[in-house]
């Protein structure tokens, strides 16, 4: 009975020590591997942000001001870019759904808002802001 | 039995601790609004700490704003120069701050830097509706009020006295860099430990970015619509500011469009023209944006030789200066921070 236990004991240990070293390496591995895109957001014509997009980042949403009450929400994931809310009239941009892959964009007509990404090999690499 | 209940209980205590680390609720609280003649955004990382800080922040730009702006006309500097050559004009404590920096910087560049260059600028107007080349002879009767030294300031009583009449100030190369200042102290005394500030360009990194990298600072490319790409090269950034100036921001594009030359409006105090000193763009990277702000106009006036010896004269100051040839001059090694990308531009050691 006691030597089974420690064999119980043994493998939980060795699961949790495989589990532990796994997930390391993974995110190591992530991180390296991990394909850097450019999330832009544009007012009026105008960037108004940017935003990187990593396979490892946490999911986040964004309030994007568009003035005069207006807004849209945007949601970034590793999945991509979303707008999940907004007040314009035609929720054309909510019904959008998920752009991640570059030159891909989302519109918002009534509010004047572009979504858009960008990161295309050879061009250049995201940043989170530009100096001016 | 028991013993292995315990270990996977104390297992899946373990995990969830694991788990729950990768989902923590950070969240990105963030204002873009306008204010300092630019537009402003804001980002915090984090709590309600966060979201509280960010409130207050925004409050203090928009106190900056009324009290440093020349174009309000009941703030400050306003009051300084409707009263010039007739009386000193008590002035907030932050105000003050800042004129006395901006004349520390006049010293320190021997008047390259200097904020009474306010006639000269509003003869150009190149920020208003109707810029225009003046003549020579008006340039130099505008010449005659410009002297950082006939700003006099009095500690004692606050107050701030402009000698001749007809002087002017203007605090636009350096207000936004205390507004930065003021946004950072306000979100490391919250205890915000992620935040990006983006005052029109004037930027401030606090900490790493939420996912614990350095944050990744684009540096302007001063000629993008010829080189079509948006920055020369990348910053990798915790908890400093970074702060460009150049000839691109700004300039009467309608004469540039027939004539190809770009008057612009960092105008140099000798001359009254716009500054010619070889230079296109500078960026200075400092720990505090009130001298990274001062810095970066600084050495676009001097030229990279004077400006970069005045770099070394202020702490942690580094600069990246790119001349009208394309080629880029570091004041400092700056090692893996920066990766310069733009093969439009040679890089010089």
């Amino acid at each position: 009975m006691k030597i089974q236990l420690k064999i119980g004991d043994l493998l939980v240990y060795l699961f949790m020590a495989l589990l532990v070293a796994g997930s390391f390496l993974g995110l190591h591995w992530m991180k390296s591997e991990a394909e850097l895109s450019q999330v832009v957001v544009e007012l009026d014509g105008k960037v108004i942000d940017r935003f990187i997009i990593t396979e490892e980042m946490k999911t986040r949403e964004v309030r994007i001001d568009a003035g005069e009450g207006k807004y849209n929400i945007l949601r970034l994931s590793a999945e991509g870019a979303q707008i999940v809310e907004a007040n314009c009239p035609d929720q054309i941009c909510v019904r959008w759904g998920t752009i991640h892959i570059p030159g891909q964009a989302i519109v918002c007509l009534p509010h004047r808002v572009v979504v858009k990404i960008e990161g295309k090999k050879g061009e250049e690499p995201p940043v989170d802001v530009i100096t001016s | 039995m028991q013993r292995t209940s315990k270990t996977v209980l104390l297992f899946f205590t373990l995990l969830s601790v694991v788990l729950s680390g990768c989902a923590a609720s950070e969240r990105e609280y963030s204002r873009v609004f306008f204010a300092l003649n630019t537009m402003i955004s804001l980002k915090a990382y984090g709590g309600a700490e966060a979201k509280q800080a960010l409130k207050q922040a925004v409050d203090r730009v928009n106190e900056i704003e009324k009290r440093m702006s020349a174009t309000v006309e009941d703030s400050d500097v306003s009051k300084i120069n409707q009263r010039a050559g007739e009386e000193p004009v008590q002035v907030h404590d932050d105000t003050f701050y800042v004129i006395e920096k901006a004349l520390e910087y006049g010293e320190k560049t021997d008047g390259a830097f200097d904020i009474t260059i306010y006639p000269i600028s509003q003869l150009w107007g190149i920020t208003s509706d109707h810029p225009r080349v003046p003549r020579r002879e008006e340039i130099e009767e505008k010449l005659k009020l410009v002297n950082f030294r006939w700003v006099l300031v009095d500690r004692e009583n606050r107050t701030v006295f402009l000698e001749k009449k007809g002087m002017g100030i203007d605090l636009g190369a350096i207000a936004k860099g205390y507004a930065a200042d003021e946004v950072t102290r306000i979100f490391r005394e919250a205890g915000v430990k992620s935040a990006l500030i983006n005052m029109g360009g004037n930027v401030v990194a606090i900490g790493n970015r939420p996912d614990g990298n350095p944050w990744r600072i684009g540096i302007r490319d001063p000629r993008m619509e010829e080189t079509e790409k948006e920055h020369i090269g990348i910053l990798d950034a915790t908890d400093q500011s970074i702060v460009s100036s150049g000839d691109y921001e700004r300039y009467i594009k309608k004469v540039f469009e027939e004539t190809g030359v770009r008057y612009h409006h960092i105008f140099d105090p000798k001359t009254g023209y716009p500054a010619q000193a070889g230079l296109i763009g500078t960026t200075i990277v400092a720990p505090r944006s009130i001298d990274a702000d001062a810095l970066s106009t600084s050495l676009f006036i001097m030229g990279a030789e004077k400006g970069f010896d005045l770099i070394k004269t202020v702490e942690g100051a580094r600069g990246i200066a790119v001349t009208n040839d394309k080629r880029i001059l570091l004041s400092h090694d700056f090692g893996q921070e920066l990766t310069l990308t733009n093969e439009e531009y040679k890089v010089q050691s």
